[in-house]
């Protein structure tokens, strides 16, 4: 550590770059990248001579041009092509209280109304189709590996409507073999039939909305679906032969107690997913549930307690055999979310549908959240041709992405792909911001080999870091935003 | 030689986010009074003096990103060399003169031998090169100058009016300096009020000496003072009624808000007595309110012959009533009272009278009862003036002697200096010696306040007037310092010079660290203009690079404070303030020490002395009962009290001056429900049971929260400060202990638990702009920290726990 510490600020006379970053001592830097000097177009006995004759800030300048070299020609390759579509189903009976997202709530499907909904949805789904097919025509990609229905509720959708967005997907992207086919379902909106039906449809995982175990939480949040349905869709699950299926629930739910916590994840243990979810209670603005409550405050758990669901969830599930792969998620070996993934590796993906973002050709771009306007701009976007007006993230931006998506994985942050995509210059950076964290106990560094480093270990170069789990994990927010105000803003328009 | 003068004036503009960046700077200063200070690759700043000099060739505008991007280096540029370095960081403006003329600024060696002085006036020329945006900015630039230099702007207000033409009201004065005339004969007599603005027009006629009449006003505050000068100004057509203010001579913003005068101003008047016809010029010299400046008002008395003394008829004597009455008598002058404010229904000009009688023991019986306010009585005071107060005495023929009663910076003529001429004659043109700082000037321009500068060819024994003499800082000619003249000296200087000394001390620190260098300007621009203001660059972990200000007293701080952040546009966190301590050390030596964390450690010091003050507090008697338990909670040693009237009581105590630095003003105006007024002085160093009081956050201790407390007060001052600290400062990844420690004794102690959730549940596809934005708040929010040892303290937390500090200790 203490060699990390030792820093040298970059010469004031270098003016011709924005930003420098703090630089390592020497030593430390060839220790980060020992494994790596091989594909470093700089060796290391050429960085020391650099050094001592130009200063620090002009080091750090020339690995990180040639860094950005290799980055730039990598894109023009076509290296990472999407292979993952998002589809967004905004359908939903009624709107949980604690719920942000564009879904439109439709009501509980009755005789009278069946004609118009069916209508309603038929409608959509034949403009997500329009959406799907320019995009094809207009852009490169591969055989899609993922495909994700999300909503709303997918499974509100009938089969037919549902299984004719994959058939699109597959008639214009192409659909690998065993890609994963995923899907959201909440509790009383299907059964044993309607899932065959779809998992003939190429459907091959499924992720149930359950939230809680209590009917009385399921009640106080608002959701469409009682206890009694949990387990009839539990049952349909397995009785449809699907076993590639996760379980969602939510803690730090408003009167929520330990007890209660622990009761509904075993609940969920015994209903054997190959995958749970485990959401800690965001209170969103625009949200009934942050008219009503204050985060903290009673009856929404205090911070510790919402703590103590956390590590308690983190400590029964792998106990049970799941591995907590995300800060958030929980996967027998072998099920974890390959879609999620992509999205927390940063890799492009496509989306379809009302309110849903893509990261195509290093733009992220969000459809309107409304109807109306998002007719409009499917329309528009078939008048120009598939144009999507967007700026590209810059190189800070896609740095920032990086690190905040892959600290949420157990894998943690890549350092050697990350100096190699980003410059040596921006990885010490971001370990060095991390070295308080690692003293606290939030962070390990890792070696190739995924063994937790000794921070004060110099033997072995350090190639991962990640957040502990559970601590680590629960302050997330506060490691994250130490890397960033650590690292240059993408943009430079809010100073 | 061409000699570029440009002053910087960094003054952030509202509204503008570009920045006017200094380039190639390559002048040849042929003087080795221009040290380079700093040299980087973008500019030169030069320093004479207290004058900061930049000069440059070119010119060009940044855009805004390229600004983000040097701000970088410039911090770092900041951090490297904190002492000195000119920047232009955001927003700035440099307002620039370009003067062909030999360097004004001569050495006073060199003075002596009086270098003639080619083209004087000084040429203001807008550099146009950068277009009309450029120009709109050099125009904003000095809109904002026009407000620092204090008086300076009496011109431009009147040219606002479009009164004068644009070369302002100097031009005008040329007028001047007609041949004396012994009586101005007023043939059609008319009413009072013609007769008057005539009189203003021949204002600068010169009078025999015998009719002169040098006078202050001296009152309580909101006693109408200013108000009654205004009057005064009116009646003799010094001023027309159309340029007429409310508060004419209170001319800072500051002075107008607050109701109170802060600098002096001067304003000579021309009067003809109806019954002798004869005419006769009086110079009001006006004071500044408070007790702060009780020295700049001793001198402006001693500039006069007499003073009139106003009290509220309906309130009755006051505390500073009493306190400048006292230095009025010091300077033997003649006092006439005058009872003001006889329209309202309150008023009772008997029993003030009375009182007046009683506590000062002045002559009452022919008080002037008036009302400034509906203009009754103003030409009885007028006469009394002229009846009474004694003529200077004939001393033209002597050497040259004159009291300096105020001065203050102007950017384009250097110091302007007020004066009384106590005996010989100045002149334009003559070379000046100032006694106590032994500089030498020649003088540009003489000329009398009327109340705007008006130039005439000379001032003898007996008038009131300014001059200018391109002279560099306010130091160099302070006030109650004596002019003289370089050929003719005087043998003494006039007696009562004192060099004003700070009592209160408090550090201040910009918000933004960025804004370090904009702080140091601000502050030498002020000091230009006040020389009591003293700094020195300080540093702390915890609050980053700021100075360490001394002030006359608690409303000379405030008010610096005050012009700091409103005409400079700075964010200012202050310290709680301090007064000086007198420390004995254990090896005989004593230190004098104003900044509790440079106080020498409890081993190495014997015994620490604190200022004490005598106050005096009148105050209706029911408020007695508060008032003393007020002084005893301070620490107060009660002296006597002593009833003045039946209903009031005059309450002195020695108090020590440290525990007036806080709010015991304002509990002394609000336990008294503000009827009660007091006046201090200070009365020297005793020895008290001084403890330093530090507070730790995490084991580190924190310097600027650091307090000089007595030792019975320790306790109850670490408690209130570790439990508000503990409520301010969020959870960090650790536990935090907060202690407040005497030496290595911790007597309070508070915990802070560790964060412990902080995480964002979800971030898919559809989050991750949003929770990027959210985590890049937080991020921002970080970098506001400052860092104390591991911990992060929100500036808030700092301000508040300031704040707190004034109130507790």
């Amino acid at each position: 550590m203490n060699r990390l510490l030792c820093l040298l600020r970059p010469p004031l006379r270098i003016s011709h770059s924005q930003w420098l970053p703090p630089l390592m001592s020497l030593h430390s830097v060839r220790h980060l990248f020992a494994l790596s000097t091989s594909r470093l177009a700089i060796s290391v006995p050429r960085v020391r001579s650099l050094h001592v004759e130009s200063g620090a800030g002009q080091l750090a300048a020339e690995l990180m041009s040639s860094r950005g070299g290799r980055l730039a020609s990598d894109e023009d390759d076509g290296v990472a092509l999407p292979s993952s579509v998002y589809v967004h189903i905004p359908f939903c009976r009624r709107r949980c209280f604690y719920c942000d997202f564009p879904i439109v709530a439709v009501g509980e499907r009755t005789e009278e109304n069946k004609g118009h909904m069916d209508a309603g949805m038929v409608d959509y789904v034949e403009l997500v189709c329009r959406e799907i097919r320019l995009a094809a025509k207009v852009n490169r990609s591969e055989p899609l590996k993922t495909v994700f229905f999300g909503g709303g509720t997918p499974s509100l959708l009938p089969p037919p409507l549902l299984l004719r967005i994959i058939e699109t997907l597959r008639e214009h992207f192409g659909i690998e073999a065993g890609a994963e086919i995923s899907m959201e379902m909440d509790p009383g909106t299907f059964d044993v039939h309607s899932l065959r039906q779809l998992m003939d449809g190429g459907l091959s995982r499924v992720s149930m909305g359950v939230q809680s175990f209590q009917a009385a939480l399921l009640k106080s949040c608002g959701r469409a679906h009682g206890l009694s349905e949990v387990y009839e869709a539990v049952e349909a699950i397995h009785a449809s032969g699907l076993s590639n299926w996760s379980l969602d629930l939510i803690s730090s739910l408003p009167h929520q107690t330990l007890e209660d916590w622990e009761y509904s994840i075993n609940e969920a243990v015994k209903a054997s997913p190959a995958h749970v979810s485990v959401y800690d209670l965001q209170i969103e603005e625009g949200t009934l549930f942050n008219k009503w409550y204050k985060p903290g405050q009673s009856p929404l758990p205090s911070d510790d307690n919402a703590a103590e669901f956390y590590r308690m969830a983190s400590a029964k599930l792998r106990e049970a055999g799941f591995a907590h792969y995300e800060i958030s998620n929980y996967a027998k070996e072998g099920f974890q979310c390959k879609h999620n993934l992509v999205y927390w590796k940063s890799l492009p993906y496509f989306a379809f549908g009302l309110g849903s973002t893509s990261y195509v050709s290093g733009q992220r771009f969000s459809r309107p959240r409304k109807f109306k306007q998002y007719r409009e701009f499917v329309e528009n976007f078939e008048r120009s041709g598939g144009r999507i007006e967007c700026p590209e993230d810059s190189k800070e931006e896609r740095a920032l992405d990086t690190v905040m998506l892959s600290l949420r994985l157990a894998r943690g942050l890549d350092l050697q792909a990350f100096a190699e995509t980003f410059g040596a210059g921006l990885a010490t950076v971001v370990c060095e911001a991390l070295l308080p964290f690692v003293s606290s106990g939030h962070v390990v560094f890792m070696d190739a080999d995924r063994q937790t480093l000794d921070i004060k270990d110099h033997s072995r170069s350090k190639a991962y870091v990640r957040l502990t789990d559970p601590n680590g994990f629960l302050l997330s927010n506060e490691v994250i935003a130490s890397i960033f105000s650590a690292l240059p803003s993408g943009d430079h328009s809010q100073y | 030689m061409l000699s570029f003068d440009i002053r910087i004036g960094k003054f952030a503009i509202p509204g503008k986010t570009h920045v006017i960046e200094i380039k190639n700077l390559l002048i040849n200063f042929s003087e080795s009074l221009f040290t380079p200070y700093n040299l980087t690759s973008t500019y030169v700043v030069f320093y004479v003096g207290n004058i900061c000099s930049i000069a440059w060739t070119f010119i060009k505008f940044a855009s805004p990103s390229l600004q983000a991007g040097r701000r970088g280096i410039m911090a770092a540029a900041t951090i490297s060399s904190a002492a000195c370095i000119s920047q232009s960081a955001n927003g700035s403006i440099i307002s620039t003169r370009c003067s062909s003329e030999v360097s004004p600024r001569q050495h006073s060696s060199t003075s002596n031998r009086c270098v003639a002085r080619v083209g004087k006036r000084q040429v203001r020329r807008a550099i146009s090169r950068s277009g009309s945006r450029h120009l709109q900015d050099l125009e904003a630039g000095r809109s904002l100058l026009k407000r620092v230099t204090l008086r300076g702007d009496w011109d431009s207000r009147l040219v606002e009016k479009d009164q004068y033409p644009r070369h302002g009201i100097r031009a005008t004065g040329a007028v001047e300096a007609k041949p004396e005339k012994p009586v101005r004969n007023d043939p059609e007599g008319g009413n009072a009020g013609t007769r008057g603005i005539d009189n203003g027009k021949d204002r600068l006629s010169k009078v025999p000496i015998s009719h002169i009449r040098n006078f202050s006003i001296i009152a309580h505050i909101d006693h109408g003072k200013s108000t009654l000068a205004d009057k005064l100004l009116q009646t003799t057509g010094t001023v027309l009624a159309r340029e007429m203010k409310e508060q004419f001579l209170d001319n800072m913003d500051l002075e107008r808000e607050r109701g109170i005068t802060i600098k002096l101003q001067a304003a000579r008047m021309r009067f003809v007595d109806d019954d002798t016809r004869e005419a006769y010029c009086l110079n009001l010299i006006d004071t500044p309110g408070h007790v702060d400046f009780s020295y700049e008002v001793s001198r402006s008395l001693a500039a006069c012959e007499g003073a009139l003394l106003v009290v509220d008829a309906s309130q009755g004597v006051e505390a500073q009533t009493l306190a400048n009455v006292y230095l009025a008598l010091e300077s033997n002058l003649e006092i006439i009272p005058v009872l003001n404010k006889i329209d309202l229904p309150g008023a009772d000009p008997e029993r003030v009278r009375r009182e007046i009688e009683e506590i000062i023991g002045l002559d009452c019986s022919e008080a002037i009862l008036c009302s400034a306010k509906e203009g009754l009585g103003i030409p009885e005071i007028l006469k009394a003036v002229v009846k009474k107060i004694p003529p200077p005495k004939e001393t033209r023929a002597e050497p040259l002697r004159a009291l300096i009663f105020d001065s203050y910076y102007d950017s384009y003529r250097g110091v302007v200096v007020y004066f009384r001429v106590m005996d010989g004659v100045v002149k334009k043109g003559d070379y000046v010696q100032f006694m106590a700082s032994g500089k030498e000037y020649q003088v540009d321009e003489v000329g009398v306040l009327s109340p705007v500068q008006m130039p005439v060819n000379e001032l003898f024994a007996g008038e009131v007037g300014y001059l200018s003499a391109s002279i560099r800082s306010v130091a160099d000619a302070r006030v109650g310092d004596t002019i003289t003249t370089v050929s003719r000296k005087a043998a003494e200087a006039l007696p009562g010079y004192q060099l004003a000394t700070p009592m209160v001390f408090c550090g201040l620190f910009p918000i933004d660290a960025d804004q370090f260098v904009e702080l140091r300007e601000a502050l030498e621009k002020l000091q230009l203009n006040d020389a009591a203001l003293a700094f020195e660059p300080e540093t702390s972990s915890a609050m980053g690079f700021g100075f360490r200000c001394g002030f006359l007293g608690l409303l000379h701080m405030e008010i610096v404070q005050e012009r700091l952040e409103r005409e400079y546009n700075l964010n200012l966190i202050t310290t709680a303030p301090s007064v000086v301590y007198r420390v004995h050390c254990t090896d005989g030596s004593v230190i004098e020490c104003s900044n509790p964390s440079a106080l020498p450690e409890a081993g190495k010091r014997r015994a620490i002395e604190e200022p004490f003050v005598r106050i005096e507090l009148l105050t209706p008697k029911d408020y007695i009962g508060p008032l003393m338990e007020l002084a005893q909670d301070r620490r107060g040693e009660f002296k006597e009290m002593k009833f003045i009237t039946e209903n009031r009581a005059s309450l002195v105590y020695m108090l020590p001056l440290g525990e007036m630095v806080g709010d015991f003003f304002d509990q002394l105006k609000s336990r008294s429900k503000g009827y009660a007024s007091m006046e201090y002085s200070v009365k020297g160093y005793r020895e008290s049971q001084l403890v330093k009081l530090d507070i730790m956050i995490n084991e580190e201790p924190v310097d600027p929260l650091a307090v000089i407390v007595h030792k019975d007060k320790a306790y109850s001052v670490g408690r209130a400060l570790t439990q508000k600290l503990k409520k301010l400062i969020p959870r960090q990844l650790f536990k935090i202990p907060i202690q407040a420690c005497i030496g290595s004794k911790v007597i309070a102690s508070e915990a802070i638990a560790a964060m412990r959730k902080d995480v964002l549940a979800k971030c898919y596809g559809g989050d991750i702009t949003r929770k990027k934005k959210l985590l890049k708040k937080q991020a921002e929010g970080k970098k506001r920290m400052k860092s104390v040892g591991r911990v992060d303290v929100p500036q808030d937390a700092f301000m508040a726990i300031l704040r707190l500090e004034k109130e507790v200790v």
